[in-house]
């Protein structure tokens, strides 16, 4: 689609540190340089979309770190279950969901190139 | 939900912010093009908004306009479904989060469906090659 020639085209964006391996915001901003300190272009409205591509990869994290966080909540209910099978079953729907909301955000580009390119 | 009221006031905004060359200082001095509308006709915008110089400015910036939400609408559906995936995973087997989370991946598809056929339907119902 056409956001990934966007990005495709601004690779490059200025070097900065991320937090917890969570990328920055600014990553796909065009970077320019005015007394060697890098300062990412604002100057057109299509910067907006670049900033949501950032935003859409932080989600992604997010989202594998929400899975793992319920897989161990679900695992920590399977243990404290204390072989009662509705609790039992209550905890092993908590980490099968965690797995498959994990799957969903995954495939997410995937289904929407898939969608996007039989109809269009 | 947010009031209508709240939604104008944020659309009156978004729409002065662009328009106004004045009073703005420059972010960058690199702008590709910030006039809309052919060379007789144009008028300067803030930030540049993607105007190619064709016509009268507010068609021209109207399509610019349209070219720029058309542009997201990939990454905007990718995001919802992501949050979708991030209800899902914290639904903790609660069927009525999930159901929750299955709806807002369900109408998500739907809006991409209906942003794809948007440009047929619309230019079925436009007369003379106005979309071109």
């Amino acid at each position: 689609m056409i956001s990934v020639n966007l990005l495709i085209n601004f690779a490059a964006g200025c070097p900065g540190g991320g937090l917890l391996g969570f990328p920055t915001w600014y990553k796909y901003l065009p970077p320019m340089y005015v007394d060697g300190i890098c300062s990412p272009q604002l100057n057109s409205l299509s910067a907006v979309w670049l900033i949501a591509a950032a935003i859409i990869e932080i989600l992604l994290r997010v989202a594998a770190l929400v899975a793992v966080a319920f897989v161990i909540y679900g695992g920590f209910q399977l243990i404290t279950s204390q072989g009662d099978p509705n609790k039992t079953a209550q905890a092993r729907s908590t980490i099968i969901n965690a797995l498959v909301g994990l799957a969903v955000a995954i495939l997410s580009g995937v289904i929407i190139g898939f969608i996007a390119g039989r109809i269009s | 939900m947010r009031s209508l009221k709240y939604k104008l006031l944020v659309a009156t905004g978004f729409f002065i912010l662009l328009f106004s060359a004045q009073g703005i200082p420059a972010v960058s001095a690199a702008a590709t093009r910030d006039t809309c509308g052919k060379k007789s006709l144009e008028v300067s915008t803030a930030i540049d908004i993607g105007c190619k110089g064709r016509g009268n400015p507010i068609a021209d910036a109207s399509f610019a306009i349209i070219r720029f939400l058309s542009y997201g609408v990939g990454l905007v559906v990718v995001g919802s479904i992501i949050v979708g995936g991030i209800q899902y995973s914290s639904s903790r087997g609660d069927p009525q989060a999930t159901a929750r989370a299955i709806e807002r991946i369900r109408s998500t598809l739907i809006a991409l469906i209906i942003f794809i056929f948007a440009f047929p339907i619309l230019n079925y119902l436009i007369p003379a090659g106005f979309l071109k």
